[in-house]
């Protein structure tokens, strides 16, 4: 089956010029490949950089060395590890990258934070909203909150707004950074119902989780990420 | 919005300002590297050492930089308040992209200010005549940009004060009688009136309250949004060039230190300068 991404090798050092140069790393030697439409499953104990392998996909991080190919519509196979600003932007239109919090931009209400990723897609801000507005009744957060701003909500209101934010676009790949922490048991399932829905009609997802329950219901594939920093399946 | 290929707007390349008599050593001798912007040799001060950008159409590029790094001259440099000493810039819909806009005459340059670029400084005197009437203000930059009827240059007025959240009826006041906020959004209104494709953001929230600098970042995405404006976003405020900004430019004494995606500047910085900026935010 095709690829849609390969990782070779990833590793990706921190050089810390504050610390006198103090070298952390983040992840060493991480292979693995995801087949177009699968769901991949991180896990492993904090700090073993189940993170900043995300990152380095998404290219928030700029990786040491290895490679990173991703399959890509609009721009062939491209290399992420190397790839220059405006390729790095042009396939993130077709990822979306759910971090652990929710980024909050001022004054801005929920229902546009979500619409967003739309009108930056060139939808009309009625449609948009409109959307938005499903995505997140879906998601549990009711018509009162739509106008409110999210600095006030809580910790799963912001989890679930930042996830409507990451699958309405319904993207190619989708970059998941602990999506269930902060959610009871009945939001749980209904995001992981989400995600089994967006990856039956073709997403593929990389995702990690602490809850190797949730993580079972949805996943075809689990990486463990080790404290000696390699790898098994 | 993604930069399309190919549709580069503003290229500049080594732009190079130098305050004093500047000698031979002048560029060599200063910069991030030798961590001075004086130079040793003749005195001068090296405002700009050969820094180079791209900006492509509909794009958002952010330069951050501690005071003194050369932020402001290059942008009043782009904008012919400076002279450049030396290095080019070209812009895309000006002479087909083949001209060095800062070799050009002064007719030419005005005409640039005039149709092609928008300013908004930091402190509103600048950017704003305080014997006008904001509307006036708004009318002057119409006026230049050739429009020639009464009443179609209020309606136009009027328009871009609504945009910029400033109440129309107050649009006779003297821009004096103004808040702060106010009166940077009247000059956003007036660098937006004549429709420029580049337009040039110095610092501008600084000195604002928070509640205010929100509303002038939200009318900044809005216009992003809405009309595709290009624009070249000076701050040393992190907080402003992540919630604005695709692509980051780091300067330090006169040069660009480090360049890439802004969430990979603020998240995983590479230069030991960018380490420090970004360790030091609260």
């Amino acid at each position: 089956m095709e690829e849609i991404i390969k990782v070779e090798n990833l590793c990706k050092i921190f050089t810390l010029h504050v610390l006198r140069g103090k070298m952390i790393t983040g992840c060493k030697n991480i292979s693995f490949s995801l087949p177009r439409g699968a769901f991949l499953g991180l896990l492993g104990p904090s700090g073993v950089g189940k993170s900043t392998i995300l990152k380095c996909i998404y290219r928030t991080y700029l990786p040491t060395s290895g490679f990173i190919r991703y399959l890509s519509p609009s721009c062939g196979e491209i290399d992420l590890a190397r790839a220059s600003d405006y390729q790095v932007l042009q396939v993130r239109q077709e990822m979306s990258y759910v971090a652990q919090f929710l980024r909050i931009i001022p004054r801005v209400p929920a229902i546009d934070i979500v619409a967003e990723r739309l009108w930056q897609q060139g939808w009309a801000v009625e449609e948009g909203r409109q959307q938005a507005g499903e995505y997140l009744t879906r998601l549990g957060i009711t018509r009162k909150l739509w106008d409110a701003y999210p600095v006030t909500f809580s910790g799963g209101e912001q989890q679930r707004i930042n996830l409507a934010r990451a699958l309405i676009t319904r993207p190619r790949l989708l970059l998941l950074d602990e999506p269930t922490a902060s959610l009871d048991a009945e939001n749980k399932r209904v995001v992981l119902n989400l995600l089994a829905e967006l990856k039956s009609a073709g997403t593929s997802i990389i995702g990690i989780f602490h809850d190797l329950e949730a993580a079972n219901q949805v996943v075809d594939n689990i990486l463990v990420l080790e404290s000696s920093l390699d790898w098994k399946k | 919005m993604v930069p399309e290929k190919n549709n580069l707007l503003l290229e500049v390349k080594e732009l190079v300002k130098v305050y004093g008599s500047q000698c031979s050593y002048c560029l060599k001798l200063t910069g991030a590297q030798a961590e001075r912007q004086l130079c040793p040799e003749c005195g001068s001060v090296v405002a700009c050492n050969r820094i180079s950008l791209k900006l492509h159409a509909g794009e958002i590029l952010g330069v951050v930089g501690e005071s003194g790094s050369g932020k402001s001259t290059l942008v009043r440099c782009l904008y012919f308040d400076e002279e450049a000493t030396g290095g080019e810039a070209y812009l895309a819909c000006y002479g087909e992209g083949k001209i060095n806009i800062l070799q050009e005459n002064a007719q030419r340059k005005r005409y640039l200010c005039n149709y092609l670029l928008g300013i908004v400084y930091q402190n509103p005197q600048l950017g704003l005549n305080f014997n006008f009437s904001c509307g006036g203000n708004i009318a002057e930059k119409l006026l230049a940009a050739g429009v020639r009827s009464v009443d179609q240059v209020r309606q136009s007025a009027a328009r871009l004060l609504v945009k910029t959240e400033v109440p129309v009826e107050r649009m006779d006041e003297l821009p004096g009688n103004f808040s702060g906020g106010m009166q940077q959004r009247v000059q956003i209104a007036k660098a937006l009136a004549h429709n420029p494709p580049l337009l040039l953001l110095d610092e501008i929230t600084t000195g604002l309250d928070v509640s205010v600098q929100a509303r002038v970042l939200d009318l900044i995405r809005q216009l992003q949004h809405q009309m595709g404006i290009a624009m070249l976003v000076i701050s040393h405020d992190l907080g402003v060039i992540r919630l604005l900004t695709d692509r980051t430019l780091v300067m330090k004494n006169g040069q660009v230190v480090e360049s890439g995606l802004t969430d990979q500047i603020l998240e995983d910085p590479q230069h030991p300068y960018t380490q420090l900026l970004v360790n030091s935010l609260l």
